[in-house]
């Protein structure tokens, strides 16, 4: 119950923003401690249970309770002891764990979902000590690694005993401990440079100018533009006041009291309410807006094209760097989404730092220029002015929240709808074959009604808004015709001035309700920076080290040495799996889907980085090589293998762009495609793609073959297609395959009993280990893994 | 295997020297290799845009045909190896099977409810083509511009570099 209250209470207790783990030196220990409990000198209530002559090595903030609670709690290494504390400020037994470090015998820490549980083993027991959500796998791992170590110091082991049990899971490869590039603080996420913290709006909006820099004159200039067109603009209603005062109101026996500057500049050049005053205030007036028109356009290609120019080397640079990344990356993340990356988020940012930019530096220009004018016309009509301009704001900002509430909501109704029919669309057949189609359309109905409900309701804030905006500037408009009427009629105010003030007031208002929304604008910008600026901080997990060498005369000699892998944490694609295969030997891989053999063709290939273990080729560590290099030399055939848009013969010279047509033909012919290709009517020349011509699976396969063929790659990765063709391409694409075979060598994911029996040797793969290995005979003698896939597949093929 | 072998086993090319091309009565390729006869032979490209006088592909008529016996007659490497009198009646043969006029000046392109009409010269004379939803336009290579139009008709920009400044913009708006 006292932990129920506790949770509950928890939710109440204002979250700090910074919770955070920070690293704090104190000369001798570092501690992992979040700021607030540093502020609070909390960490000082460990001295209340430590021995008097204990000395302290470590503590760790963990975040869940043994009972799975979210809450803070304590874990303190001593040189003697290794203590669990529940609540710190009230140390109670049930949550008070210590063990002496002389006592324990390993470490076994259980990688389990969404948490990790840490089981100290002693000689005749184990203790379930502490628990921890993932957010803080990196300092418990940190902190494990010092635990161990004093353990083995005050127990006199060796320091390369290993009393981590499932240490595979915990220790991460030293590369991929990650410190932010600005702070220096360890990243939880592998993938960026920079740390969360640091990503904060400031340096973001630091960072898109970074991007301006080269274009600094543009940028510089346009602001400067944007400053005199502004001034200009802001011009009219002071050339109105002097038309009025000193040219229309004479002429019409209205008597002038002020003097003011312009009308004082005006009537040097002609008498007022002459038709020659009139003539050279239109004058000006026209000029000026000429010019002001002419500086816009000036104004508005320079910016456009700096923003054009941003958009282009952003692009560029995003797009270089996609095509460096590590497929992880891809696997991880949407097709989609990463194209939209490149696409919409990189114009959004342009359009910020062209357009929007510029328009918040013109609001603000243009309020301060107003308040300026007004105050020096008149400051008490200036005032009243403003009057409603604190309601406007707070109106806007009110609306603007619900507003982008209802947005959202709508937005994410909108997607529902979609999903819909992205799933029913293409999943039709099954649709109408399972007589859904009613149950299909009322969901359908359910969903657009909800979007219709969104709507509504934000169209009934959006009337309520514009309405409630103009009657508050109209307010502001009968202030000042009440106020400055009075004015007028007794004589201290001319009709002129009052007219510039109404003027002044109706582009007051805009302005004032632009920048209340640009805080929701900027939201948009910084979440589009953030996934473009993700991209460029992720670090293409497979680089060459320095000094790697080019693999210049590949023998194709492969060896693993104690592989291990695995694409999620915890759960291993491949274990332990050793092997040595000559130059020229041909590799059979069967086993069931998922047992790791496109896993272990990723590794080969260099796509992904073992974990453990090391991959040795001609007898040199993968490491060692330059990936490009290697990569020169392998040649993939896939199931389903991917044409690019373009001609045939294009596709063919992929992997070979120099090659000439007599090889192309060549390489064509020994995929046996030839016959098929100049059955188009364009030959080598016949588009593929959406609307080229029609290319089944098996000519696909040949074609790649084809390119395959034309690489000439020392080592060659086939994924046999499962799917069945006819006999006769299946033949040919068989001898195509045979050809390609010859002399190099193969890893084959194999299907096919023939390519089966033609193996040198054939790996059996089962839950990511190797565990038979030999020829097809060797292995039916064995009666294993194998023998049992093999009559399977002649049962399935008599029937 | 390196290229070249790669090459010299799987192309065999014919040897210029030892075919000889004429026409029968019926208008049709007649090929004499070395003494053997074929008749109704068929001639194709290869590369019908781009390499139009090379890899001339010869194959044997289908009707005619051992057991066994490949359709594929062999391939000629360069048209103008051929002996003259070949030469000219290939050549022939190869634009009938290939009739792509090329393009020389694009006059005008105009949008109609279904698509565009293209007023084009081209080295077959002025002709107007039709593209429609169901015609193509592609590039085989950066700057070579093929059109299909809905029938089947094929034309050709050989080089749009080389085209008069109106046609290659009128193209570039298109395309």
């Amino acid at each position: 119950m006292r932990e129920f209250i506790k949770f509950i209470l928890s939710y109440f207790r204002p979250q700090k923003k910074d919770e955070k783990l920070v690293p704090f030196d104190d000369n001798e220990f570092e501690y992992f401690l979040t700021s607030e409990d540093l502020e609070n000198n909390r960490y000082y209530l460990i001295n209340n249970f430590l021995w008097d002559e204990e000395k302290l090595q470590h503590v760790l903030i963990s975040d869940l309770t043994r009972e799975g609670f979210y809450q803070q709690q304590w874990v303190v290494l001593t040189d003697q002891r290794i203590i669990y504390v529940g609540d710190i400020e009230n140390i109670e037994k049930d949550s008070f764990i210590e063990v002496n470090l002389e006592e324990i015998e390993a470490i076994e820490v259980r990688e389990l979902d969404g948490n990790q549980i840490v089981n100290i083993i002693l000689k005749d027991r184990a203790v379930e000590f502490m628990r921890a959500s993932k957010k803080i796998k990196i300092p418990l791992d940190d902190f494990l690694e010092v635990f161990a170590d004093r353990v083995k110091e005050i127990k006199d082991l060796p320091s390369e005993e290993d009393l981590i049990e499932n240490r595979r899971a915990v220790v991460r490869k030293k590369s991929r401990v990650k410190t932010c590039n600005q702070c220096g603080k360890k990243i939880s996420s592998s993938r960026r440079k920079v740390c969360d913290e640091c990503m904060e709006q400031k340096e973001v909006i630091y960072r898109l100018l970074s991007y301006v820099k080269p274009y600094l004159l543009p940028f510089i200039s346009g602001f400067l533009l944007l400053g005199v067109t502004t001034l200009i603009g802001l011009l009219p209603p002071l050339l109105n006041r002097t038309l009025i005062d000193d040219v229309l109101g004479p002429a019409v026996g209205y008597e002038y009291e002020e003097a003011n500057i312009i009308s004082e500049i005006f009537l040097n050049f002609a008498a007022p309410g002459t038709v020659r005053l009139l003539a050279i205030v239109v004058l000006t007036m026209l000029s000026f807006n000429l010019i002001r028109s002419a500086l816009s356009a000036v104004r508005t290609y320079i910016i456009n094209w700096m923003g054009q120019k941003v958009l282009l080397d952003m692009r560029n640079q995003v797009y270089e760097h996609l095509q460096k990344l590590s497929l992880s990356f891809f696997n991880k993340k949407s097709t989609g989404r990463v194209m939209t990356r490149v696409t919409s988020d990189v114009s959004r940012i342009e359009s910020f730092l062209s357009s929007q930019l510029q328009r918040v530096g013109q609001d603000i220009l243009t309020i301060v220029m107003i308040v300026t004018i007004l105050f020096l016309l008149n400051w008490q009509l200036a005032l009243i002015v403003m009057l409603p301009a604190p309601l406007l704001v707070f109106l806007t900002f009110y609306f603007r929240d619900k507003l982008h509430r209802v947005y959202r909501i709508l937005w994410r109704r909108n997607a529902g709808l979609n999903g819909i029919l992205a799933d029913t669309i293409p999943g039709i057949e099954v649709v109408k074959a399972f007589n859904q189609e009613k149950r299909e359309v009322k969901r359908f109905n359910d969903k657009n009604e909800e979007v219709f409900n969104g709507h509504i309701q934000s169209l009934k804030l959006r009337t309520l808004y514009s309405p409630s905006m103009q009657f508050l500037t109209f307010i502001g408009m009968i202030l000042i015709w009440w106020f400055g009427g009075l004015r007028v009629i007794g004589g201290t105010l001319t009709i002129g001035t009052l007219t510039a003030f109404t003027g002044y007031m109706m582009r007051f208002y805009r302005p004032v309700q632009d920048l209340c929304r640009i805080n929701h604008r900027f939201q948009r910008i910084l979440t589009s920076a953030d996934r473009v600026f993700e991209i460029l901080d992720t670090n293409p997990e497979i680089k060459d080290r320095e000094e790697a060498e080019e693999l210049e005369d590949f023998q194709g000699e492969i060896e693993f040495k104690n592989i291990t892998f695995s694409y999620d944490k915890g759960v291993p694609a491949l274990k332990n799996v050793s092997f040595k295969v000559e130059a020229g030997e041909i590799i059979g891989l069967a086993g069931e889907s998922g047992a790791g053999k496109t896993t272990l063709i990723n590794l080969i290939c260099r796509f992904y980085d073992p974990e453990d273990g090391e991959i040795l080729i001609d007898g040199k560590s993968h490491e060692d090589i330059k990936v490009r290099s290697l990569r020169k030399h392998i040649g993939i055939v896939l199931q389903d293998p991917f044409l690019f848009s373009g001609t045939i013969a294009s596709n063919i010279k992929y992997g070979n762009p120099a090659a000439s047509r007599k090889e192309v033909i060549a390489a064509a012919r020994a995929a046996n495609a030839h016959d098929f290709i100049m059955g188009f009517s364009d030959g080598y020349e016949s588009e593929v793609g959406e609307r080229g011509v029609r290319i089944s699976t098996g000519q696909r396969q040949r074609i790649s073959i084809a390119r395959a063929i034309l690489k000439d790659p020392k080592l060659l990765i086939l994924d046999e297609a499962t799917s069945s063709v006819d006999t006769r391409t299946e033949a040919q694409i068989q001898e195509a395959l045979e050809r390609l075979i010859k002399g190099r060598t193969t890893f084959a994911i194999a299907h096919r009993l023939s390519t089966l029996r033609n193996a040198d040797r054939l790996f059996i793969l089962k839950e990511g280990e190797i565990v038979e290995q030999g020829t097809h005979d060797e292995l039916l003698d064995k009666e294993g893994v194998y023998a049992k896939l093999h009559d399977m597949q002649r049962q399935m093929k008599a029937v | 295997m390196s290229e070249s072998e790669l090459v010299k086993e799987y192309l065999p090319l014919l040897d210029p020297e030892e075919i000889k091309i004429r026409k029968n009565e019926y208008n049709k390729l007649v090929v004499t290799r070395n003494g053997d006869k074929y008749n109704n032979v068929k001639a194709l490209r290869a590369f019908p845009f781009s390499a139009k006088e090379k890899y001339i592909l010869l194959k044997k008529d289908k009707e005619q045909l051992d057991e066994d016996e490949k359709e594929e007659l062999g391939i000629i490497e360069q048209l103008s190896a051929l002996e003259e009198e070949s030469r000219r009646i290939l050549r022939e043969e190869l634009g009938k099977k290939y009739y792509i006029p090329q393009i020389k000046k694009v006059i005008d392109i105009i949008k109609r409810d279904r698509g565009t009409v293209w007023y084009v010269k081209t080295d077959k004379g002025s002709m107007s083509i039709e593209m429609t939803r169901r015609s193509e336009t592609s590039f085989t290579s950066p700057n070579h511009l093929v059109l299909k139009d809905a029938e089947g008709n094929k034309y050709e920009v050989p080089d749009c570099r080389k085209l008069d400044e109106k046609s290659f913009k009128l193209i570039e708006r298109e395309v």
